[in-house]
């Protein structure tokens, strides 16, 4: 069984969920594969490519295919070049001989890859990350005056898009999911959440599963590595269990990480209007670390109102800016909580799967996905400021215990439901 | 076909539609900025062709006393202020004073009297007439005053046969319209590209016009899969030059993608949806015709089939299709003239059901109906060159697929309605981008003006002898 994992980025070269956990599982069925080499293939912009070919070897390596595609329509999803794609799909189809294609995202390849794999004689599986193909909202279900959407329908759609017909969202609806939808042999969902609402929007529910992203065996065999080494500096250092009034902890603020892209749907406003709600004693006993990137990319309204927040609350904030997924597990080591403030319908964060392998305190909005997720966190109303300001004055030092989960079993389990995906859409 | 508003079905906006289609009028009339620049572009038109008259050095003609009279008060017509007060006293009926001003007007510029009566004889249907000058008008064919000009002296010299002058005013009206229901003079220039051969001899071509808003192309490409293995022919007509780069850019990328023949036409200037039709169908090999709206889109070709069964087997000249809004309702489900108080108790077609649950309207799978939408309309190939096409008469699409109806009809043909729930029809959505239904309904009122002017009598005397889609379908209604 030759297996290609098509993702719309490489987790080294951009930076996002989705992206790790295309290559996370590529890199479990590289580990469980005989013989058969599965191959990553991520879009990327040209000039990541190096050289005038629409393939590449990301650093060389075989199995690790970079490829420049058409730029598409973030409307209608379409490839803006259908013809180029048509070759490019063709060239790989024709080079890789795959039996399956495990297509992690759509977006930049235009929906039609979806149709062109199928066309190349491979079963097609694809794993959905967000609402991309039932919202223009950058598939988030999040209206743009900012309240929830729980369905969406022509003509609430116009409302969130003024310059677009209710026609137009029909029409996207309708190609979306009677065409190029019926390409895809089977469906994968991270969470139950996202499956459902993918079955009320029109999914038969026996052609989706859930099943959980795996994190990439070099990230959990790095989380072990850490956990060890905590739990050694534990016993060798400070008394087991830790509490909040043992005297090495006097003094120590409460350590929170936010790790993830910084836009309005990742809740960094909620977390930051949050703790200038807080009175100042409260808040002194907090830090704060935000690790992400994406804000010189967001609008300048938004920019300017996280920038002015910040500026406030320089005595307790810390704008760590990017930081390679490669660090991530000793970055967030750094902290005693992760918060999750999201404000969209979240699938399956791969930050909680981080935390939860690190044996870290969750602090999450409870929305979406991460409430399957997020077993033992402490929760909050998603976009409260003041439920969240509270939750946080009670933070303790050192988070409830956790039960620190073995990512290697949860990731083991998740490629047994992949691998069995897989078998029976081959027979 | 666009939609007329269903008086009957929402009593209650009737009040606020009537009110909505007198400001629509009057807007155009009461839009400085637009009549302003006519007349400013007519007055430079003039200004050079007086300097270059003087450079010429040519002979100066001074015109007839009658001409300087005419073009007098040609000008008065073209005020702005005189078109809006004579079209709301005409829309208003109250003729006798439209013909009392004009009359008077006739006599302070010193129109001599036998021409004077010929002008008011030719300005008898008032409603008409300023109709078509506010139509020249937005069309920008020529400036108002030119128009008016254009008209006096067109009818004064050609509509001067000896046994009947004066003509009456219904006759003038007759003439004026059944003139443009024949084809246009004017040859259209055209580009032809074939953006894939497929089959030599389809069975079907199916004709799609674009005019203003280019994404609904996404739609109708992906369509191609929803008639796979169809003998069929796609004939792309672009009828915005605007448009036409982006529209050749995004068929040339997608050749690949078509399973059937495709052909691209683009014209060279705006000419309208029924020389576009007319264009797609000259440019088609298909036995039959289907016409289709850019905004409609087709769930299941299964309706087609059905179609295609009624025209080759069941005698019908003209097939349509039950079309549905986005949200399931019906758009059209056939339609029938009738007159309509908010039109100055003119003829309009009327949607029946519109907006309405398909599940309240029962019908046969092809019923006979009194006329159909032209956004999805099939017909033979060879009838719809005997008939002589869509009317290019009407600046909007309103009228035009009734008239052809109608004029089948006459020919002894029958209009048929195929009853599915797999098609649907996105109207007006464009209309809403482009800054609202006034420019719409302003088109609307000057040709329902022009459909009467062609078909009122017809309508009226000979009602009977048409028969309607409830005389001939009584189960036809809500069930």
């Amino acid at each position: 069984m030759r297996v290609i994992v098509v993702a719309h980025g490489h987790p080294r070269l951009t930076s996002g969920g989705a992206e790790s956990a295309a290559y996370g599982m590529f890199s479990h069925l590289k580990e469980i594969s005989n013989g058969s080499r599965p191959v990553f293939v991520a879009r990327t912009e040209p000039k990541m490519i190096g050289h005038d070919a629409d393939f590449g070897a990301f650093r060389g390596r075989e199995d690790e295919i970079l490829v420049s595609v058409p730029s598409w329509d973030h409307f209608s999803l379409l490839s803006m070049d259908y013809d180029r794609l048509s070759q490019i799909i063709t060239d790989l189809a024709s080079a890789l001989k795959p039996d399956l294609v495990h297509v992690h995202h759509y977006a930049y390849w235009g929906i039609e890859a979806l149709q062109l794999f199928k066309q190349k004689g491979a079963k097609v599986v694809l794993t959905l990350h967000e609402y991309m193909a039932i919202c223009h909202n950058c598939g988030q279900m999040l209206k743009t005056n900012g309240r929830l959407c729980s369905q969406a329908s022509p003509a609430e759609c116009a409302q969130c898009f003024p310059g677009f017909t209710s026609g137009h969202f029909f029409l996207r609806e309708r190609i979306i999911k009677t065409y190029y939808f019926n390409y895809v042999d089977h469906f994968i969902s991270p969470s139950r959440f996202l499956a459902e609402r993918y079955v009320a929007w029109g999914i038969a529910p026996d052609k989706i599963s859930v099943v959980e992203n795996a994190l990439a065996p070099t990230a959990i065999a790095t989380a072990e590595e850490l956990c060890r080494v905590n739990r050694e500096n534990t016993k060798t250092e400070m008394a087991e269990p830790l509490r909040q009034r043992e005297p090495a902890n006097i003094g120590r603020r409460v350590r929170v990480g936010f790790f993830g892209q910084i836009n309005p749907f990742k809740g960094v406003d909620v977390l930051l209007k949050a703790l200038l709600l807080m009175r100042r004693d409260d808040r002194d006993r907090l830090s704060i670390g935000i690790h992400g990137s994406a804000l010189d990319k967001q609008d300048a309204g938004f920019r300017s109102a996280i920038l002015f927040d910040l500026a406030k609350l320089k005595d307790c904030v810390r704008m760590a800016g990017p930081y390679d997924n490669d660090r991530v597990f000793e970055l967030m080591n750094a902290y005693d909580w992760i918060i999750v403030p999201s404000i969209w319908w979240e699938n399956s964060p791969m930050v909680i799967q981080e935390a939860l392998a690190l044996g870290k305190g969750l602090l999450c909005s409870r929305i979406g996905g991460i409430s399957e997720k997020a077993a033992g966190a402490v929760f909050f109303e998603p976009g409260s400021s003041t439920d969240l300001a509270e939750k946080l004055s009670d933070l303790p030092i050192i988070c409830p215990r956790q039960q620190t989960v073995t990512m290697r079993k949860v990731a083991r389990q998740c490629m047994e439901q992949v691998v069995s995906i897989y078998k029976k859409v081959l027979n | 076909m666009q939609r007329l508003p269903n008086l009957q079905l929402q009593p209650a906006g009737r009040k606020r539609r009537a009110s909505q289609m007198a400001t629509a009028l009057a807007d155009v009339l009461c839009d400085p900025e637009m009549l302003l620049s006519k007349l400013e572009e007519a007055l430079k038109v003039r200004v050079r062709a007086e300097g270059r008259a003087e450079e010429l050095k040519a002979e100066p003609r001074k015109p007839p006393a009658d001409d300087m009279a005419l073009e007098r008060f040609s000008f008065w017509m073209a005020r702005r202020r005189t078109l809006f007060g004579l079209t709301r006293r005409a829309l208003a009926g109250r003729t006798t004073e439209v013909r009392s001003l004009i009359s008077q007007s006739l006599r302070d510029h010193g129109v001599p009297h036998a021409l004077a009566i010929a002008v008011m004889d030719r300005l008898s249907a008032p409603r008409v007439v300023l109709g078509l000058l506010i139509r020249r008008m937005l069309a920008g064919v020529e400036s108002v005053h030119g128009s008016v000009m254009h008209l006096m002296q067109e009818h004064i010299g050609r509509l001067k046969p000896p046994g009947d002058w004066p003509p009456s005013g219904k006759e003038l009206a007759r003439q004026l319209f059944s003139r443009s229901v024949r084809k246009s003079k004017v040859k259209p220039e055209w580009k032809k590209e074939v953006m894939y051969a497929g089959v030599d001899a389809p069975e079907i071509s199916i004709i799609v016009a674009f005019d203003c808003d280019v994404r609904f192309i996404d739609a109708v490409t992906t369509m191609q899969l929803v008639f796979t293995g169809k003998n069929i022919e796609w004939i792309f007509v672009c009828d915005d030059p605007s448009l036409s780069a982006q529209i050749r850019e995004y068929l040339s990328r997608r050749r690949s993608f078509f399973l059937q023949r495709t052909i691209l036409i683009l014209n060279s200037i705006n000419y309208g949806r029924s020389l576009s039709r007319a264009i797609g169908a000259e440019a088609a090999c298909g036995e039959f015709l289907l016409f289709m709206n850019s905004d409609i889109w087709i769930d299941d070709c299964a309706a087609i089939d059905v179609a295609l069964q009624a025209l080759r087997r069941n005698g019908f000249g003209i097939v349509g299709f039950r079309l549905l809004y986005e949200d399931g309702t019906i758009q059209h489900d056939s339609l029938r003239t009738k007159r309509s108080p908010h039109f100055q108790d003119l003829f309009v077609p009327d949607h029946l059901g519109n907006g309405l649950p398909p599940q309240l309207y029962r019908g046969k799978l092809v019923d006979k109906v009194e006329a159909v939408t032209s956004a999805l309309m099939m017909m033979r190939r060879d009838l719809f060159t005997a008939l002589g096409g869509f009317s290019q008469n009407y600046m909007h699409s309103d009228f035009e697929d009734v008239d052809l109806c109608l004029r089948a009809v006459q020919e002894g043909h029958t209009v048929g309605l195929v009853v599915t729930d797999e098609c649907r029809h996105l109207e007006r959505q464009s209309i809403r981008l482009k800054g609202g239904e006034s420019a719409g309904d302003r088109m609307i009122c000057i040709d329902c003006l022009k459909f009467n002017g062609i078909w009122g009598d017809y309508l009226a005397g000979a009602r009977t002898s048409v028969r309607t889609a409830i005389d001939l379908m009584p189960s036809r209604g809500p069930s």
